[in-house]
């Protein structure tokens, strides 16, 4: 029973992917198209976008709302066995197994023919944004970044984990221009080799970096222009740059990229983890090239030790620990969604706070396409006196914080419901904030389902003529900008990732209760207080992708 | 035998070259070619839904330099049958700024139905990047289409970049000096303790 359990959660992510991928192949087969069914926004709105697409149904709608009831109290009612870490580790695939996939992983021109793909777009989007048209709907910068990488990316993390670290161009750049030899091995060192500040050995400068960039992307509307879609590109290298040449190995991977720490937050649910494969080996081992480094290659650029590695946060999927192990100790291993979330060890204020401040981030990008959003700057505006840009940031200082003021009190609730738990509340609060990154994760994931979906048919286009100079590169300039699948499609995908993001929410709030808690009774007393922000929180998702989403770029 | 060459290209103009050559209209503006790539081709060029209408929207020249009026022909029909819509549709265009509120360059111009086309004359002063918005109402029901565009070649890349690139450079010389004044350091440091 338990080894079938174990199977269901290894398959279970590949088969939400073969069906969501299966259902988008076949409504594109037989015509889909989202694009007759774009709507003008209503007047008075003032969004950037051009048109906006139809939110979920009524039906369907409050059907899902429905459905999220039921499966909260079901849940609850859900007896399952405490299961130790041993147990966990059983369901895990090791992928490295098979040789000649260890072979292609850990070789560097593995990664440095990733690379330097994606350093080719990076770079054809930092051209066409500086020199191509400004017409964003011409240019296939925003495009590119905003809609197919931004989106795309936390698809990628869904699924493969760290793998856009993997490739990163930022990062890949940095390390050429330090000395880091491409085709592996350890080349010149042109760094300073610098400790990165310890007042600043947190991830809180990441998270600033995504705070700020929220407010670039939506309160200046840097996603429709396509020079400051370049700057901001720019901007990352720079800091990828410094970094690389004061600080030791990849400090900014660990502490400052914002694109890094995100998805490795949110990496913590992924179906992909490195890990060492016998710990015990670890504990003979002479040399530690795993954090040291030898001649095939560095040691652990995020500063992490492979042999008690337990969660994926700052693991960059570089391999180059697969690479340096003379006992091919570390491997790439499945595992089933949310493994590093069942038995998270170490809590930690930075990681809560994010995973709080994500909840809140995705709600608002997605409230800021909608048409009540441009209501509440409006009424902020005649309210206060103040500009566009000033009611816009106290509109999303309030939004940022207010979710995580309510998970405050309700975290206090929950104290005082458990009852006899040794654990202080900062404990409750740190630990029960891991439990709502699978709604944050998949509300964000169905969000960007609708730009990819949507608006992702217009790269055909873009690659014919990336600059918008009136080219015509591969003959598919004049493509329609025919946008992906059917709306009935749309809305059951988005439908299905935010019933599996709140089920995986409420799994995971259970084994932070058993985590705080020792007698089953108190632990499920102080889950309900936590019941009740979930399904907020999975309403309030739902809700917003009832309402007519106003769209980035507007078409030919 | 002489005078081969003259019927030769009497005969040439006569079947190869083509015989009327006009300007037909396509979408109110006046197109050269069958080919819809072709440079007399409209740059802006819009399609949209809106309720039961489907907007189209030309801009005429594609290329709108700065201190030029451009012409923009909208086209509001209904999506079954094509018939035209005979209300008011109203043109406001916004200039883009990254900070603060988007000044109105013109309008809101409201426009009637003129042989199947509402048409608007605006004239942008400045290089920049605008935002087109068209406005109409049916049956009590507001819709508003928001339309990019850029007149010009709006900011130059180009002092961004040399200030990056100053930037770097000073960066590295930076770093080159650091490095050096550490191995100095070091290797005085050996010496010491070697003595």
């Amino acid at each position: 029973m338990t080894r079938a359990r174990d199977l269901a959660g290894l398959a279970f992510p590949w088969v939400v992917f073969v069906v969501v991928t299966a259902a988008i192949a076949v409504d594109l087969l037989l015509g889909g198209g989202t694009a007759g069914e774009m709507h003008a926004h209503h007047a008075g709105h003032g969004a950037d976008g051009g048109a906006s697409l139809t939110g979920l149904p009524a039906p369907l709608y409050y059907g899902s709302v429905a459905l999220i009831l039921l499966l909260s109290f079901g849940v609850l009612e859900w007896r399952s066995e405490r299961r130790s870490a041993s147990r966990e580790k059983e369901a895990r695939v090791d992928l490295l197994s098979w040789a000649p996939l260890r072979k292609l992983v850990a070789h560097p021109v593995t990664r440095f023919v990733g690379q330097a793909i994606v350093v080719g777009l990076f770079f054809l989007t930092l051209a066409a944004g500086l020199f191509g048209t400004q017409v964003s709907t011409r240019n296939i910068a925003p495009l590119l970044t905003w809609t197919i990488w931004w989106c795309g990316l936390i698809v990628i993390v869904l699924f493969a984990g760290k793998a856009w670290c993997f490739v990163c161009p930022w990062d890949a750049v940095a390390g050429w221009a330090e000395g880091k030899r491409p085709l592996g091995g350890r080349g010149a060192n042109r760094s300073l080799g610098l400790r990165w500040p310890r007042a600043l050995r947190n991830i809180w400068p990441a998270t600033i970096l995504f705070i700020g960039l929220t407010w670039l992307e939506l309160g200046l509307g840097v996603t429709m222009s396509p020079r400051a879609t370049a700057y901001l590109g720019t901007g990352m290298l720079g800091f990828a740059f410094a970094s690389a040449f004061v600080f030791d190995r990849k400090s900014f991977c660990r502490y400052g990229c914002l694109v890094g720490r995100i998805s490795g937050l949110y990496a913590l649910f992924s179906p992909v983890e490195v890990r060492v494969k016998d710990r015990d080996a670890c504990r003979g081992c002479k040399t530690q090239s795993c954090y040291r480094g030898n001649d095939l290659g560095d040691g652990c650029p995020t500063f992490e030790y492979p042999a008690t590695l337990a969660q994926n946060t700052y693991c960059i999927s570089c391999m180059e620990c697969v690479r340096t192990c003379e006992a091919e100790n570390v491997t790439l291993n499945l595992r089933p969604w949310g493994a590093d979330l069942a038995e998270h060890r170490k809590p930690r204020s930075d990681e809560a706070y994010l995973a709080l401040i994500l909840l809140s981030l995705t709600g608002f990008h997605g409230l800021t396409m909608t048409s009540a959003w441009g209501d509440v700057v409006d009424g902020v505006k005649a309210a206060a006196g103040l500009g566009e840009t000033f009611a816009f940031s106290l509109g999303m200082l309030a939004i940022l914080l207010g979710p995580v003021v309510l998970y405050a009190a309700l975290v206090g609730v929950a104290r005082w419901a458990g009852g006899k738990s040794a654990a202080s509340y900062r404990e409750h609060f740190l630990r029960y904030a891991y439990a709502l990154l699978p709604i944050a994760l998949f509300y964000h994931l169905a969000h960007n389902s609708e730009h990819l979906l949507s608006e992702g048919g217009r790269l055909l286009s873009l690659l014919s003529d990336p600059f918008g100079w009136e080219w015509d590169l591969f003959g598919t300039a004049g493509a329609s900008a025919g946008s992906g699948v059917s709306l009935g499609t749309l809305w059951g995908i988005q439908v299905a990732l935010i019933v599996i993001g709140h089920v995986y929410s409420l799994w995971a709030s259970r084994r932070a209760a058993e985590q705080l808690y020792a007698a089953r009774t108190d632990a499920r007393r102080s889950q309900l207080p936590m019941l009740v922000a979930m399904i907020l929180f999975s309403t309030m998702s739902l809700w917003l992708l009832r309402q007519p989403m106003e769209m980035r770029l507007s078409w030919m | 035998m002489r005078r081969l060459p003259a019927v030769a290209l009497a005969l040439f103009i006569v079947v190869g070259a083509p015989g009327v050559v006009g300007a037909h209209h396509i979408l109110g503006v006046p197109h050269y070619a069958y080919d819809e790539r072709y440079p007399q081709t409209p740059v802006l060029t819009y399609r949209v839904e809106a309720g039961r209408f489907e907007l189209r929207m030309t801009g005429y020249p594609g290329k709108i330099d700065p201190g030029n009026r451009a012409t923009f022909h909208v086209y509001v029909t209904r999506l079954d049958g094509g018939a035209p819509f005979d209300g008011i549709v109203t043109m406001t265009v916004f200039e883009e700024r990254l900070l603060g509120e988007d000044p109105v360059v013109y309008g809101p111009m409201e426009a009637e139905l003129d042989e199947r086309v509402f048409k608007f004359h605006p004239r942008f002063e400045n290089e920049a990047t605008y935002l087109l918005r068209v406005h109409f109402e049916h049956e009590g029901e507001p819709w508003t289409i928001d339309l990019p565009m850029a007149v010009g070649e709006p900011g130059s890349p180009w002092s961004v970049l040399l200030s990056v690139a100053v930037g770097l450079g000073l960066f590295l010389v930076v770093i080159r000096a650091v490095r050096i004044k550490q191995r100095r350091a070091a290797a005085a440091a050996d010496r010491m303790v070697s003595a």
